[in-house]
Formats: C-alpha cells, sequence, structure tokens
C-alpha cells in the first residue's frame, strides 16, 4: 500500500512539472536577414492609463483584480493592483531596468514574485520596445514572421502582424535558447491589445488581462 | 425695479443656500448613546436588504476616479453578495462562513478566514452594512454629524490592518438610519467609496440566491 502511495506522489509531481514546466526552445531558429522596420505598439498612444481586470492562477491559487498602468513618463511606469473591492495588493514605481516597490502586501512582497510580476508588466505594455537592439528575421518553422530582439543579456522573439504589431512575444534565455515565458496579445480594439494571455514556462503561472474603460 | 428686486432675491437665495450647503460640516455628536440605541433598534427590524451599489477608487497618481457598480444583497446573520456589473462582472458572494467568486466565468469558493485581510474586510462590509459597528473593539470610533447624516470616524487599533486601512468612515441617514455609505482610506491616501442607493429594506430573499454557480 505504502508503495502505491509512493509511486502516485511520484507521478503526480513527475506528470505535474512535465506538464507546467515543458520545456521550450528557439535553439533551430536561423537567422535570415536584419530586420529594418521598428515593431508598432499603441499603448500610451492615445491615453496615459490603462486599466486590465487581471486573473493571475499558479500553482492552484488565483488571484484576481484590477491593474492600473500609468505611464508618467517615457521612462517611468505607475502600477497599481489592487482588488474588485478596491483593497490594494501593490503599489509599484517601474523604469526600464528597475522597480520601486512603494508598498506591497506581505504574501506577494517577495523579490522573486515582485521580480517576475513587474517583468511581465513590461512586457504586456510594450514598456521596454526601445531596449531592444539588433533586430534579425529568423526562420522558426511559423507562418508569422517572426523576429528576434537581443534584450540585455536574453533575446525577445515576436511574431509580428501584418502591420508590424506583435501577436505573441517571447522572452528567451540561456545558450539553449530556452522560453522562460510567453505573452500573447489574442485580440485587439482600435489596434490596442484588449486580450492579454502571459504563460510562464519554468515556474506555474499563467496571468490573463482583459482591457476595460473606466469611462464616467 | 422689480426686475432686479427678483434678481437679487434670487441671487441671494442661491448664496444662501450654498452657504447652508458650504456650512454643513460634520460636528461633534451631541447625543452618541441615543444615537446607539437608535441605530441598534434599526438593526434588529433589518433582516434583509438589497440595493444598488456605486464604487469610487481614488488612486493618487490618476486624475479620474475608477468607478464600478453593480448590486447589493444582504440576509441575516452573515450572506452578502457583491454582483459587479460594470465595467467588468464580477460576483463576490460571502455565505455561512465560505466566500464564493466567479470571475471570467469560473467559480471558486475559499474559507473565509483563510486570509487575515479579506476576512477583515468581509466583516468590516457586512458589519458596516447592517450599521452594526459603533460599539466595535477593533476600532476607536469618533462620532459626528450634520444636518441630515451621522458619520462614524474608525480607526483601526490592529497594526497590521493600519497598514491596510487607515480609517473607515460610515455614513449614516438621520431619516431611517440605514448606512449610506462606507468609506475605506488606506495609508496612503487611497480611498475606496462605495455609496448604496435604492434601498430596499427586508424584501424576501432565499439563502439560495446567495449561492454562486
Amino acid at each position: 500500500m505504502k508503495s502505491f502511495w509512493y509511486i502516485s506522489i511520484v507521478g503526480c509531481v513527475f506528470y505535474t512539472s512535465f506538464v507546467s514546466c515543458t520545456t521550450r526552445t528557439y535553439k533551430k531558429a536561423e537567422v535570415e536577414s536584419t530586420y529594418h522596420k521598428t515593431i508598432q505598439s499603441k499603448f500610451f498612444s492615445t491615453d496615459s492609463v490603462h486599466y486590465f481586470k487581471t486573473s493571475i492562477d499558479t500553482y492552484g491559487k488565483s488571484l484576481s483584480g484590477i491593474l492600473a498602468i500609468r505611464k508618467l513618463n517615457a521612462d517611468t511606469l505607475k502600477v497599481s493592483f489592487f482588488t474588485e473591492m478596491g483593497v490594494s495588493f501593490f503599489d509599484v514605481i517601474v523604469t526600464h531596468d528597475s522597480y520601486q516597490l512603494v508598498r506591497c502586501i506581505s504574501q506577494l512582497n517577495s523579490k522573486g514574485v515582485m521580480n517576475t510580476i513587474v517583468e511581465d508588466i513590461r512586457w504586456v505594455v510594450l514598456f521596454n520596445l526601445g531596449q531592444l537592439t539588433n533586430p534579425v528575421i529568423v526562420k522558426t518553422g511559423n507562418s508569422a514572421s517572426t523576429v528576434r530582439f537581443n534584450y540585455q543579456d536574453v533575446f525577445i522573439f515576436t511574431q509580428l502582424s501584418k502591420d508590424n504589431q506583435p501577436l505573441l512575444l517571447t522572452y528567451v534565455y540561456g545558450s539553449k535558447f530556452k522560453s522562460k515565458f510567453d505573452v500573447k496579445y489574442a485580440s485587439f480594439e482600435n489596434s490596442i491589445p484588449n486580450k492579454i494571455f502571459v504563460s510562464h514556462y519554468n515556474i506555474d503561472l499563467k496571468i490573463d488581462l482583459t482591457a476595460i474603460s473606466f469611462s464616467h | 425695479m422689480k426686475k432686479y428686486r427678483a434678481i437679487i432675491a434670487l441671487v441671494f437665495v442661491v448664496l444662501l443656500s450654498s452657504l447652508r450647503t458650504q456650512n454643513d460640516t460634520y460636528v461633534a455628536m451631541k447625543d452618541v448613546a441615543g444615537f446607539k440605541a437608535k441605530l441598534n433598534q434599526k438593526n434588529q427590524t433589518i433582516n434583509t436588504l438589497a440595493c444598488d451599489f456605486v464604487q469610487e477608487k481614488s488612486l493618487s497618481f490618476m486624475a479620474q476616479k475608477v468607478i464600478s457598480k453593480g448590486t447589493m444583497k444582504y440576509k441575516k446573520p452573515d450572506m452578502m453578495k457583491l454582483e459587479y456589473t460594470t465595467p467588468f462582472q464580477y460576483i463576490m458572494s460571502l455565505y455561512k462562513g465560505k466566500v464564493i467568486i466567479k470571475d471570467n466565468g469560473k467559480v471558486s469558493k475559499y474559507d473565509s478566514k483563510s486570509n487575515k485581510v479579506f476576512k477583515y474586510v468581509n466583516d468590516l462590509m457586512i458589519n458596516a452594512v447592517q450599521g452594526n459597528v459603533a460599539d466595535s473593539k477593533e476600532f476607536t470610533i469618533v462620532f459626528k454629524e450634520n444636518s441630515k447624516t451621522y458619520l462614524m470616524e474608525m480607526t483601526p487599533i490592529d497594526v497590521t490592518m493600519k497598514d491596510y486601512v487607515s480609517k473607515v468612515m460610515v455614513t449614516v441617514s438621520k431619516a431611517d438610519y440605514g448606512v449610506l455609505k462606507v468609506e475605506m482610506t488606506e495609508k496612503s491616501g487611497d480611498y475606496t467609496l462605495i455609496t448604496f442607493i435604492n434601498r430596499v429594506y427586508n424584501t424576501p430573499l432565499k439563502d439560495e440566491e446567495f449561492l454562486v454557480h
């Protein structure tokens, strides 16, 4: 009986690890040519604020609330995440390569958690597009045009639409070109993404964002 | 000349009414014991409450307030359902010690005691809606009034809770001792104000109406 439980638990752990941390790599993506166009983003083009109804699912637990992102200037975002009833989870000031936590509930107040959330937010609203260098078109086997950029010491792969808007963005790291997370821009309204999914590969973390408007 | 007199009279009336509005500031409540007794008396008569609500979240770095709307149902002793309808759809129901949430079509349940902060806010909402906070041991309360309403300015005693909610203000109608507004202010100065409108007391509500499917 003991061995049955042992096999079941090990099996579950193995299955969970396999399912939640499936490795995806871009190692075989061959460089075709240099990319000369500019990636388009309509975030903050007509308004300095974006609101998202946000659901975070991680290791069987769910958290939901409203994510408010305001562009204070070209290099700074102010981000607030609070419950539907208005209780704050965190407020953070985000720059391109650092952030300052203004306040945070104890459950989320760890460097690992906030580093992950802040990096996700940067890419959700394409805040760090200007930090990308060395764009090259790569062959990936997908029909959509894929461009690879250098970003700090990692790569960003983007699948682009015909008007050069990102449809899928993948954060890729290491010599084996492993995917760390994807940001999928699933639908658009007035050329601004209004349904966005973030999926992580190394940890069990999924974030769904739906744009909402608080027009009075 | 008559025309000028009418205009002057009109201006005088407008000025007077604006002066009255400006002067309708809160002062220390004269009869706190009487207020508590009447509030308690009102609580005894409430079995259910159904109303609409408007929620304003004020963030210091946003020019506009974040406004959401919905409906609220309450049934004695421990059932409350908040259903947000605009600009997003979200249901939070407190049902006999359980919190049931429907978000994005997905229903999840958990024990209301599993998270101290949310239990605190949920309990606060239930008690505030009933007006059942005047004798709370968890707050120091300053009682105020103006011509139309009573105001309870409540400061949490628990140090941990002060990190989340620095002040709660509950506004009670002088006309019917019903709770009109609950305002929760955070340490940063950001606040959430919930205004209850179209209040209907003691309309029949079945327990099942607080379940979420």
